[in-house]
Order: structure tokens, then sequence, then C-alpha cells
């Protein structure tokens, strides 16, 4: 019991700390989230959960919950499928190793921000070398590439991750097992397949889980790329959340929908602790 | 059936299979025994094909195979740690060998519970390895290796990490099972014990290098290097001269040796007696009861001699006695490295 307590004891600062930056905050906004207030009506009055109901009822944030849901299903889709192969070339015996662990991991390390202004030159629909390569097209600005090519991008960015993670993963297989099916007379590819991808499955679930969190929560790539255009093309859950808070004024309603992802985000990070536990 | 030609495989600057040929007979079992990093793994995975010589040859059934992988050569391999797929059920581990060949289902039923018979485990095909013992899941790796109906059994100490009841139950199965397929079994070892109650021939290895090859038999009773003698079984080896046929110390001791020259007289617990008439005098300082036999340590001409006697009778520590030696002894001709 000593033990314990001299250990919360050590804890307190961090603890206290951490209930200043994060708890305040989010009870600030639950209590806004049962208010009607906005920026232009600031005497706030008490709605229960109206603005939750609001929510649902909004068309434009079930249109961003739904191009959410294809942006995490085409990100972490390609991310993953992208990353398990890269992992698996890197796990080969390669000349130059070091150099390919660092051409992986380069993307990784630029903030997002970052990486957003880097493709933001790159698919320029003037100045960009991809536009050049493709006739002027605007990438961007085309409502029916917009989505896309923000999901490539941020692709291009999370697949280090998952191949560093998935690499990580291989490396930490017996190897007996993949050995035993060579003398069984399994094919490399076979052997993958059969024994090191069902190996396997327990890192692969929680990279699913960590990435698609991670995506659900993609704001800074659509700030910097589109802005949620063109029109509401690229429009994501975070993205309107901040454009209902900021630009329409209505803090009770984003803070409403920001629990609705909250929520959401909790249900997928408890699964990752289960996968983890798991794993 | 299986033959290596002064076969040498390097890791950097590390020399781990420096040389070695040999040749195991079709039908027979044959054992690489030596301690941690002498080449045995090394070489078996030479002959599994996980490992590509950098000089000479590997033949298996007389066909050259170095440059074969693994699925083309006629193995099957059983390893430490079991290497049972832990996805599938037992059915479907010794099933995996033969669905690869893609055979009817029906004949691949029939071939898994066959061969789960075999090693005992039948009605355990819905298991999962971790719902397995130690022993169980070895059995099931030893009939998914058997599964392929290879011609060379490989055994990477295989009941190393099962724990003494077992493994010596699971020697037995091993014997039994060998010599009913006949198959060629190649095993890695570096128990002494178990490599002479299971093989009809042992090469003995150090440093990638084979010290000798015979059989158990000629590895214990006529080691040929002193690395040999002091590896495989217990004894004394005293230092002296071989001189007319006799072994000699300050004085000639009656125990007929071949060579001349110095070296070192191999005593064997169990050849030496204690005896009224025996020609050593000295003084027990330890004796150990081991069930079956008294194990003394016995100071005798500034000599520490172990001698192996029924527990009925057995003199105690302190007592003097007189160890008669026995009539002829291995004598080891001292060599310069192994000083």
């Amino acid at each position: 019991m000593k033990g314990r307590g001299t250990g919360l004891l050590l804890a307190l600062p961090g603890l206290l700390l951490l209930a200043g930056v994060v708890g305040l905050p989010l009870l600030y906004a639950l209590y806004l989230s049962l208010t009607d207030y906005t920026f232009l009506k600031p005497s706030a009055a008490f709605q229960g959960l109206g603005r939750y109901l609001d929510a649902l009822q909004d068309p434009y944030f079930r249109h961003a919950l739904a191009l959410t849901g294809v942006y995490v299903g085409l990100t972490v889709g390609l991310t993953l499928a992208l990353g398990l192969l890269l992992a698996v070339l890197l796990h080969q015996r390669l000349p130059f190793r070091g150099l390919h662990y660092l051409a992986v991991s380069l993307p990784m390390l630029i903030a997002p921000v970052g990486v957003g202004l880097i493709w933001k030159m790159i698919l320029h629909p003037e100045l960009g070398i991809l536009a050049y390569l493709f006739g002027g097209r605007d990438f961007l600005g085309d409502a029916r590439y917009a989505l896309l090519t923000l999901a490539l991008v941020d692709v291009w960015q999370q697949t280090s991750f998952a191949a560093l993670v998935l690499l990580a993963g291989l490396r930490s297989l017996p190897k007996e097992p993949l050995e035993a099916a060579y003398v069984d007379g399994a094919t490399p590819w076979q052997a993958f397949w059969r024994v090191t991808f069902p190996l396997l499955l327990p890192v692969l679930g929680v990279l699913l889980i960590l990435q698609v969190v991670a995506e659900v929560r993609t704001y800074d790539l659509v700030y910097v790329l589109t802005r949620g255009g063109p029109g509401t093309a690229t429009d994501l859950v975070s993205f309107y959340i901040y454009r209902k808070a900021f630009l329409g004024l209505d803090l009770s309603g984003a803070s409403a929908m920001g629990y609705f992802l909250l929520l959401a985000t909790l249900a997928l990070t408890a699964l990752y602790y289960r996968g983890l536990t798991r794993a | 059936m299986v033959e290596l030609r002064t076969v040498t495989k390097r890791y950097g600057r590390t020399l781990a299979v420096n040389g070695v040929s040999l040749q195991v007979e079709e039908g027979e079992f044959f054992s690489l025994l030596g301690p941690s990093g002498c080449g045995k793994t090394t070489t078996l995975r030479l002959v599994a094909g996980f490992e590509r010589p950098d000089a000479g040859e590997v033949r298996i059934a007389g066909e050259r195979v170095d440059a074969l992988p693994p699925e083309r050569r006629p193995i099957g391999m059983v390893f430490q740690s079991y290497a049972l797929f832990p996805n599938m059920t037992v059915f479907g581990n010794v099933a995996f060998p033969l669905r690869l060949r893609r055979l009817p289902a029906e004949k691949v039923r029939k071939r898994v519970l066959e061969l789960l018979e075999m090693v005992h485990l039948a009605g355990l095909e819905g298991r999962y390895p971790k719902e397995l013992s130690g022993g169980q899941q070895q059995r099931v790796a030893l009939a998914r290796a058997l599964a392929r109906e290879p011609r060379v059994l490989l055994l990477d100490e295989p009941l190393s990490a099962l724990d003494a009841k077992i493994r010596e139950e699971l020697r037995g199965e091993l014997k039994r099972l060998q010599r009913e397929t006949g198959l060629t079994a190649i095993y890695v070892t570096h128990d002494q014990e178990e490599a002479l109650a299971l093989s009809d021939r042992v090469a003995v290895m150090r440093e990638g290098r084979l010290e000798q090859v015979d059989t158990p038999r000629g590895i214990y009773e006529r080691p040929r290097t002193l690395f040999v003698a002091r590896f495989v079984g217990q004894g004394a080896l005293v230092p002296g001269e071989a001189r007319g046929g006799l072994f000699h110390r300050d004085r000639p001791w009656p125990v007929r040796v071949e060579g001349e020259g110095r070296g070192y007289l191999l005593l064997r617990p169990e050849a030496l007696r204690v005896s009224q008439e025996g020609f050593l005098e000295g003084r027990v300082v330890l004796a150990t009861y081991l069930g079956s036999l008294v194990r003394l340590e016995v100071e005798a001409e500034g000599l520490l001699l172990r001698v192996d006697l029924p527990p009925e009778g057995a003199p105690r520590a302190g007592e003097r006695v007189r160890l008669a030696l026995p009539e002829s002894a291995p004598f080891l001709k001292e060599v310069k490295e192994e000083a």
C-alpha cells in the first residue's frame, strides 16, 4: 500500500497538469454542448441534449461523417497494404539497408502541415510538377479528384509509420515456423500467406485501430490543402466541426459534434488497448 | 543417403563449419554432438537448405542439393521450439504439407489421422498448439515432419525444451518411429546421453570440425581426442607416458595402453573397482548416492578419481580404500592446441 501511495504522489503533479490541460477543456466543451451558446449569443441557456439531436439532424454533419467514413476506409486500407508491402521488402536482405530505412522513415518525420505545403506545391495547377505531367489538371480543385488526392497525400505520409511498425512485427516473429513451412514444401508466397501473415495479424490489428483513430481526426491536411473544398468535397468531420465553431460561430453545436467524435475515438482506443493486450 | 564433402560455412569472420566431410547411410540414426557454437546446428541447416555452403557439396540420395531450396529437398525437420503454426489446429498443422501438395481432402484426412495415431495423439486433432503440453506439441511437430514422407528426417535438439521425464519417454518414441519408418535421421544435440542412447553413429564436433565419427560405444570407450574424452562421459585424465605397452606415471601402472610417448590415460568411473589388492591407495573425499549407484571421489597419488559402485557396502567419505585399475584403458596423446 505504501508503494502505491508513493506512486500516486509522484504521479500527482503530472495528473493535475493533465486534468488542467485536457480535463478542463473537455468539461467546458461538455458544458457548452448542453447549452445554446454561440459567439453571437453568449448568454447561454440550458438545452439538455438538444444540440446533440440538432447535430444528428444536420445534413452537413451527416455528409461530413459519411465522407470521413469513405476517407478512413481509403486511407487506412491503402496505408496498411502499402505498409505491409514495404515492410516485407525491407525485411529482405537488401544492399544499403540503412538508406532504404531512411527513405521510408522520412515522410513520418515531417509535420503534417509541412507535408501539406509540400504537396500543395507539387499539386499546384500552374506551378506543380504533377499538374504539368497531367496536362494542367487541378487535382485539389476538382471535386471528382479532391478527396482521393487528399487521401493519397495522407497515405504517402502514414505509410512510413505503418511500414516501420509492421517491419518491427516481422522482425519479432519466430523464424522456425516459417522455416518449417519451407521444409514442408511451401513456396515463399505460400509461406507468407499461410504462416507469416496470420502470425502478423495481432500487429496488423493494433495498427489498423491506431490508423483509424488518426484518420478520423484528420484536420491539418484538409486545412492546408483544400479547406474542405471544392464545395464540401473534402469536408471531413474534424474540419467541419472547426468550421461550425469558428466560422459559423456555433460553439455549442460544434461541442456536441466534437463529443460524438470523441466517443467514436474513445471506442476505437478501447479496442486498441484490447488488441494491444492480446498482441 | 546424406553426404557432405568438405563443406565450409562462414559467418563474417567466424568459421562455423570447417571442411566437414561425412556420410550418413540409409536408415541410419546419426547424431551431431557437441557444445554450443561447435557448428552442429549449422551443419544440419546446410543439409536442410537454410544455409548455402561457401565451399563443398551437400548430397542427398546421390543428388547434389546445395543449390536447392529446402522445399525441393526430400527432408522433414523437427525444431527445438516445435515451430508449430499457432493459427492452425493439430489437424491443420499435420495436414499442412499434404495440402500444399493438393492431395484430395479424404486422403489428407486419412493420412493425418494415421500419423496422429502413430505419435499417440489420436483425438486431439481439433486442439490448438497452445492447448497442448510441450511433449504433445513436439509429437505434433514430428507427425508434421513425417507427413511429407521425407527420405531424411532432421532433428534440431527436439527434446531439449522438455522436462526430463517427457524427454526420456519421447526419446524412446523417436527411436521406435525411426526404426518403424526406416528413415534416415540426423539428430543434433549437446546431450551426450541422448546421442549415445539414440544413435547408430555419432559425430562429435568442435569449432566447426569433426573430432570423431564412430558408434556410441566407440565414442565412449575409444575416444580419439582429449576433447572427445572430456566431452563424452565422466572420467579422469591421468597425465603420464605410454612406454612398452604400459602406462607409466612415476612408476609403471598395470594398465595396457596403445601407442608411445606422453599423453593421458582415461579412467572411466565404472572401470575402477574398490579392492583389497588394488594398485592405488587413496581416501574417499566424497560419496554421492545416485539411486542405482554411489559415486565416490577418491584422492589417490595427487589425483581425483571417480568410481561408480553399487550402493550396498560402498565405502563412506573419509575411509581409506585401494583401487583396482582396468587391464587396459584409452591413452590419448598430448596435442599442443589442447593443452
